[in-house]
């Protein structure tokens, strides 16, 4: 186990170094970040001297050289256009996108469970038929379309839920709704399909021979077995939620990573870039050795292997 | 055991229908058996003759849809199985009537241990106390002969050999001593040796506990050595039954007589055993008359239009065949 993880460390600690190496190049392929900040009318000097102030006047490797020696130290960077430190600002924001992922992902996971058993309990029955069009629209629905129709109808006709921002409880509903839909309804459809052939299996005859309650079986024999498959695509959604869910941020002003790297990316405020990316990616890779984690505990066979 | 006694378990008629979109499949046409108290009945019948769906149907194990159970009925204990709500029989299942299944690996839950699971019998059964139900597992597996049971019961599945699996398998048939043991091919995954030894053990179990057992196979030693009674299926109906000795020493049907001819012997010293010629019906479209009639050597033309009645060749012997008398007096 302690080999499992160091050797998952070590992989994880290269592709990161790869990772901060393209941010860092490709960042700056996309242009001077000075004619973004500076006014129109600024003179040549005062441009040569911003630039220079943040060595963007250097070549790229020395600049490379530059910031590997800096972070060797802690020190990624300032903000361009905030004037503090770019990690400070980076995890201001991230417990926000965090507490939005994982609100969004329990209700997700919670509810495709009991829904996605439930339809699987009876294939072809009514109930399986509405989820399976509610999870199919749910999964296919453009998020923000649906946050922008969601805002038009409960904010602006009906006045129910704020537009935007962070605050109380009214001002979660609308970007949990979004966020969860399309994995409420990819999960339905992995839930239901997993417990199909979990109840179909011979250890669930057994278990229906040994007098064990309808209850028991499908939420302990069969939900067990089908909880496999379900963490491995509910890992995958959360991981793409902890990246920042750039676009329902974006709509509903939620003052999370992803509005701040998309933010930062179209100003050009490359301290923020890179400390925001490495941040992420960490909390990615220990994700990804959580969910093993979370695998060899709920199957014994890999435990043992 | 008193040939009067009345049965335990008495299937009567049983049909069973396996619908899909296009076709249908009559997996079991009437079969009809009955299991007195504390003895010993075979099911006889190669792969797909519904002797296996047979003992999911008793189980009220069938997944419905597709299976579909046509008409006839199930009695255990002179309830009616199929007409009592699932919930009730559920109840009765593991305390009153309990199953093995044929493949230990698949019918074990993969992912808790093996005495959790048997554990699960007295818990669903009412136990309140779980280290109790523990405690009672490691007993279970003692007495089914596994070794060291106290570190085994935490062990998986996977962690088991064939035949310590299927051991654990009876250990839970039998955790509630059951008045009935449907055993499904218990030993057909298994070594020949490890075979031996599993039937044995049942057989010491039901002794002990003083179960009737139904063994289901498709292996005539296992019958002559353990059961008392038979039952001979072929394409979903009991073509013949009776007492073992009897029907194994004297068929009356042609398809026992072919299986008898099929298996080599050793005190015979015939060089050539006889095949049954052809394959096992198609269960979509069933021959009409009898459904043995074209492998059979002994059909005539009745046999392909009319349905064989039941004759009774001696007492205790019935056979499904037009010419069931003359295959019991001449073969």
């Amino acid at each position: 186990m302690t080999r499992f993880l160091a050797r998952r460390s070590v992989h994880s600690a290269f592709a990161l170094v790869g990772l901060i190496v393209a941010v860092f190049f490709l960042a700056r392929l996309t242009g001077d970040p000075t004619n973004l900040f500076l006014p129109l009318d600024a003179s040549l000097e005062t441009r040569k001297e911003f630039a220079h102030k943040h060595g963007f006047d250097r070549p790229a490797i020395e600049q490379f050289w530059s910031f590997v020696k800096d972070m060797s130290h802690g020190d990624l960077g300032y903000s361009l256009r905030k004037q503090r430190p770019a990690m400070e600002l980076v995890l201001e924001a991230y417990p926000t996108t965090l507490k939005l992922a994982g609100a969004t992902m329990v209700i997700a996971i919670a509810l495709a469970i009991v829904i996605g058993a439930l339809a699987a309990y009876r294939p072809g029955g009514v109930f399986d038929r509405i989820s399976g069009i509610a999870s199919l629209a749910g999964a296919s629905a453009p998020d923000f379309w649906v946050a922008i129709t969601g805002i038009l109808i409960f904010s602006v006709s009906l006045r129910w839920l704020p537009t935007s921002g962070v605050g109380g409880f009214p001002y979660w509903i609308m970007p949990i709704t979004v966020l969860a839909l399309r994995p409420f309804g990819l999960l339905v459809q992995v839930v239901r399909s997993s417990m199909l052939s979990a109840l179909a299996s011979a250890y669930v005859k057994t278990a229906r021979a040994k007098g064990v309650s309808e209850r028991t079986v499908i939420f302990v024999h069969a939900l067990r077995n089908a909880c496999l498959s379900i963490v491995t695509v509910a890992g995958d959604l959360t991981v793409g939620l902890i990246n920042g869910a750039v676009i329902v941020e974006t709509v509903f002003g939620w003052p999370g990573v992803g509005k701040l790297m998309i933010d930062s990316v179209i100003q050009r405020d490359f301290p923020i870039v890179q400390a925001s990316i490495m941040l992420t990616a960490t909390a990615i890779f220990l994700l990804n050795i959580a969910i093993d984690l979370i695998y060899v505990a709920l199957d014994p066979r890999i435990r043992h292997q | 055991m008193p040939d009067n006694a009345a049965p335990l378990l008495e299937v009567a008629d049983l049909k069973i229908e396996f619908r899909s979109g296009r076709e249908t499949v009559y997996a079991v046409n009437g079969a009809g058996f009955s299991v007195r108290p504390g003895e010993t009945a075979a099911i006889l019948g190669e792969s797909g003759s519904g002797k296996s769906v047979t003992a999911s149907a008793i189980m009220r194990l069938l997944q419905c849809p597709p299976a579909f159970i046509a008409g006839g009925a199930i009695r255990f204990k002179g309830d009616d199985v199929l007409a009592m709500p699932l919930n009730q029989w559920r109840r009765r299942c593991g305390r009153e009537i309990a199953m093995v299944f044929q493949d230990a690996l698949a019918a074990l839950n993969p992912v808790f241990t093996v005495g959790w699971q048997i554990a699960e019998l007295f818990r669903a059964h009412g136990e309140r106390s779980g280290k109790k139900a523990e405690a009672r597992a490691v007993e279970l597996l003692a007495r089914v002969g596994i070794p060291d049971p106290v570190n085994r019961a935490r062990d998986y599945p996977h962690q088991f050999s064939g035949g310590m699996r299927q051991r654990v398998m009876i250990a839970m048939a039998i955790a509630l001593g059951p008045d009935l043991l449907i055993a499904d091919e218990p030993t057909t995954a298994l070594d020949v040796t490890v075979q031996a030894q599993i039937m044995d053990l049942l057989q010491d179990l039901q002794k002990e506990i003083g179960m009737a057992m139904i063994l289901i196979t498709h292996d005539l030693g296992v019958v002559a050595d353990v059961a008392d009674h038979v039952a001979v299926m072929y394409a979903g109906r009991v073509v013949e039954r009776g007492k073992v000795r009897d029907v194994l020493g004297k068929p009356a049907h042609p398809y026992t007589l072919a299986l008898l001819e099929s298996v080599p012997q050793l005190q015979q010293n015939s060089q050539s055993l006889r095949p049954i010629v052809g394959s096992p019906p198609d269960m979509a479209a069933p021959p009409s008359g009898c459904a043995f009639h074209p492998r059979c050597r002994f059909a005539t033309g009745e046999c392909k239009v009319k349905l064989p009645p039941k004759v009774a060749v001696a007492p205790g012997r019935v056979a499904e065949c037009h010419h069931a008398k003359s295959v019991f007096n001449g073969g």
